[in-house]
């Protein structure tokens, strides 16, 4: 790039712009974004005569996409502006690699968007912390345990998603705004739990990943160790479609069913108050990844579709018998204060491994019935054995 | 009609990769495995792990009997890091990601597999220095940003949303459309820089998700504004990031490789450099709004470029204050500067698609654009005199070589 940096002559280069010589001479006509027709006339402005009228909840982009007379467009313009923008003659398009409608779309998107900005709160005011009572020390270490770990799976998601937004072409700002939502949710859920861990005298626990990290053994692994890479690590290389079924389809379901006993479990307004917060933003997060797969396996293609069924298949059983989401229902950072807060003392310990064992079943089931829904059936072929292992 | 070839994504990203099956053991043996799994037959045993086992005190647990109290706000990130052994991030603790600077690193994982677990290289290892990410003040600046985040449900009258005569809606509507441009451009650039960002430094990761959520909520708002009141989206701006991207592509390295990457340029580019002329402009804007509604959209958008401006100016100054070459990391950041101030004159400041309309706002119509432009021009000192006012604090004057012009060139 060849820039003047001497100061005289960069004034003198911007002096000689053509808008800067008309301005100077007192000519300050407005140009074709002022003059010219809407682009449905042939010129470059965007659109023009929209009009709704607010209701009591203002705006929202359902109804407002509903009264809109020009429908999401199955592809993206490659505008580096929301849809409807118009542009210049010769205007460069972008490839964004995101830019097919059913590559991005979810069947509920505005509706998840206009949500999670209505239900955004705040760890700091939010939550009831002067309602925490003492409690016994070992529901205390569970508690303080079962959170260390959630705190640090609460980055992944903020970590990655933000290279997806980037990717997905502004034609469909929607599903950007949403997967914002979902950063600023996922740093919420983070922030509480670190803040839960020091709020009740338990203090942080051990270092979350470490035993099941030590404990692991390759050869004993159920899987082929090329399978076992393929979801080793969530990072923004995944394919798109791949990210949300690991990530917002299983991981976070696995979590959510976590946060929906671990409100149950609660034993003070301030933890109830926390994990049912949290369990309405995971649920948002989780039903924008299924229904956005079930949008993809709806319109793609018709080989796209297969490849991305047989793909979604292997990633289902490897996730299955593996790696992330249910994972986490061996991991024994999560699980084992998670029976411990389910038994109410540790001489009870027993009961809460049956509580462990309902949640089990509960949490394939729904697993299964998701699946499902997303189009991915899974049932008679599901790794997952309905029964806990144990 | 636009031209229908297509160039690369403005901002450069790594390419993505779908999985391709390999066989997989029958479910059968699947399940039997997962049955001798080592937790499953812990659990039979009756048996908890470590994190039950180990001495509350002196053993694996991290920090047993501390009792954080809410201060006046709430229970805030001050309010925990008050009680905290680690209250701020050293320099020296963060090997791995399994955790957060809150919770003690397990001392039975070898060097080796730690390599393995966590690269340096492409995940959150990347930037796990101090002096690269942190800012004074974190908690506070992370605290602020979700306490004044915006709330359009309580915060918005959209009753108050008037018809304007199509002159002045149409002014907006452009003026509308050039932010939601800009502030795309913010979010894609910084975006993905919170994935190399260290779990250590928690309150700078949030902080960075609130400023993107910024970014989103306000593009969503603008959208809605221009799409409800008569008029609709206006005209794209080519060239509108004047430089950005490319300097903080070749910042990112386009995420890609085992590099060592600037995010210091970026912070510099789009939080001290952008936000700051945003700032302005939004002010402007402010200025010119021609309806309560659009008065509230552009005080929000003020106030979020100037915690955004903040975010930037502490970022380079810890930074200027703690990187091991300082003069070097001066030198870096004037010469981001130097390629930066002149396109962001031309294509942002001199943008007729964001000066005409703004001229046309503030001088209440098309007929009142020469008033417009009589008030820009005399705005315009304060565009280089606020940002060399910002330079000057953090330690980074350029008094003697800014390149926007301290004086309006039209």
């Amino acid at each position: 790039m060849a820039m003047p940096i001497d100061r005289k002559e960069s004034i003198e280069r911007l002096r000689a712009l053509p808008q800067v010589q008309r301005w100077r001479e007192g000519n300050y006509e407005p140009g074709a974004w002022f003059t010219s027709k809407p682009a449905e006339e042939g010129g470059i402005w965007g659109s023009w005569g929209h009009r709704f009228q607010p209701n009591r909840r203002g705006v929202s982009f359902v109804e407002l996409n509903r009264a809109d007379r020009h429908p999401v467009p199955d592809e993206g313009l490659g505008l580096p502006v929301d849809r409807e923008a118009g542009a210049e003659l010769g205007a460069p398009r972008y490839d964004y690699p995101l830019n097919q409608k059913y590559q991005v779309w979810s069947y509920n998107v505005e509706s998840l968007y206009e949500e999670a900005v209505s239900r955004q709160w705040s760890a700091t005011r939010d939550i009831p912390w002067d309602k925490l009572e003492p409690m016994p020390e070992d529901q205390e270490r569970a508690l303080c345990q079962f959170v260390s770990f959630l705190h640090t799976v609460e980055f992944v998601p903020g970590d990655t998603l933000p290279y997806y937004m980037a990717r997905v072409d502004p034609s469909f700002p929607e599903v950007r705004l949403f997967m914002s939502s979902q950063c600023a949710d996922e740093a919420r859920h983070m922030e509480v739990f670190g803040k839960r861990m020091y709020a009740n005298g338990g203090g942080p626990g051990i270092e979350p990943g470490a035993e099941a990290l030590l404990q692991f053994d390759p050869r004993k692994s159920a899987l082929p160790a090329e399978a076992a890479k393929a979801i080793a690590s969530v990072n923004p290389t995944w394919d798109f479609l791949a990210y949300s079924y690991f990530v917002q389809m299983i991981g976070e379901a696995v979590v959510l069913d976590f946060f929906r006993f671990g409100e149950f479990l609660g034993r003070n307004p301030c933890d109830k108050e926390m994990f049912r917060r949290i369990m309405q933003d995971e649920a948002r997060h989780v039903s924008f990844g299924t229904m956005r797969i079930k949008y993809y396996l709806d319109h793609a293609p018709r080989q796209e579709r297969a490849d991305a069924l047989e793909m979604l298949h292997f990633l289902a059983s490897v996730s299955e018998a593996s790696g992330t989401g249910f994972g986490l229902l061996l991991q024994p950072s999560a699980i084992e204060p998670f029976a411990l807060l389910a038994a109410g003392s540790v001489g009870n310990l027993a009961k809460g491994w049956d509580v462990v064992r309902e949640f089990w079943a509960a949490s394939v089931e729904e697993y299964i019935n998701r699946c499902e829904r997303a189009g991915i059936p899974r049932r008679g072929r599901c790794m997952l054995p309905e029964e806990a292992p144990f | 009609m636009a031209s229908t070839k297509r160039e690369p994504s403005p901002v450069a990203l790594p390419l993505t990769t779908r999985p391709r099956p390999v066989p997989l053991p029958p479910p059968e043996e699947v399940k039997e495995k997962l049955y001798h799994h080592q937790e499953a037959q812990r659990i039979r045993s009756g048996q908890l792990g470590e994190w039950f086992t180990t001495p509350l005190v002196g053993g694996l647990w991290s920090e047993w009997g501390k009792h954080a109290k809410p201060d006046r706000i709430g229970m805030t990130f001050m309010a925990i890091n008050q009680v905290s052994a680690t209250p701020e991030p050293a320099d020296d603790s963060f090997r791995r990601l399994l955790h957060s600077r809150y919770i003690k690193t397990h001392p039975g994982i070898a060097h080796e597999l730690e390599e393995k677990i966590a690269p340096k290289y492409g995940t959150s290892r990347e930037l796990d220095r101090r002096y690269q990410v942190w800012i004074d003040h974190a908690g506070e600046l992370t605290e602020e940003a979700l306490d004044r985040q915006m709330r359009p449900a309580r915060q918005l009258r959209w009753e108050e949303m008037t018809p304007l005569p199509d002159d002045v809606e149409r002014a907006f509507d452009q003026f509308a459309t050039y932010l939601i441009q800009a502030l795309y451009l913010c979010s894609d650039i910084g975006g993905p820089w919170m994935g190399l960002i260290h779990y250590a430094f928690a309150e700078v990761k949030s902080y960075l998700s609130y400023e993107l959520f910024d970014y989103s909520l306000m593009c969503g708002l603008l959208r809605k504004r221009v799409m409800a009141n008569g008029g609709g989206m206006g005209v794209g701006i080519e060239g509108l990031d004047g430089g950005l991207l490319e300097v903080c592509n070749e910042a990112s390295q386009g995420f890609v490789g085992a590099v060592d990457r600037d995010f210091n340029a970026m912070v510099f580019a789009v939080d001290v450099l952008f936000n700051g002329l945003l700032m302005d402009i939004a002010r402007l804007g402010q200025a010119g709004a021609r309806s309560r509604f659009d008065r509230q959209l552009m005080t929000q958008l003020t106030q979020d470029c100037a915690r955004h401006v903040a975010f930037g100016c502490r970022r380079i100054s810890f930074y200027l204050r703690h990187c091991p070459d300082h003069e070097e990391a001066v030198v870096k950041l004037h010469l981001v500067a130097d390629r930066l101030e002149p396109l962001q004159t031309e294509n942002h400041l001199l943008n007729p698609k964001v000066l005409e309309p703004l001229a046309m706002l503030l001088g209440a119509g098309c007929g009142g654009i020469t008033e417009g432009m009589r008030i820009l021009r005399e705005f315009w000192p304060q565009f280089a005199a606020n940002y060399l006012a910002r330079l000057d604090t953090i330690g980074l004057g350029r008094h003697d070589r800014c390149l926007i012009p301290a004086q309006p060139p039209f």
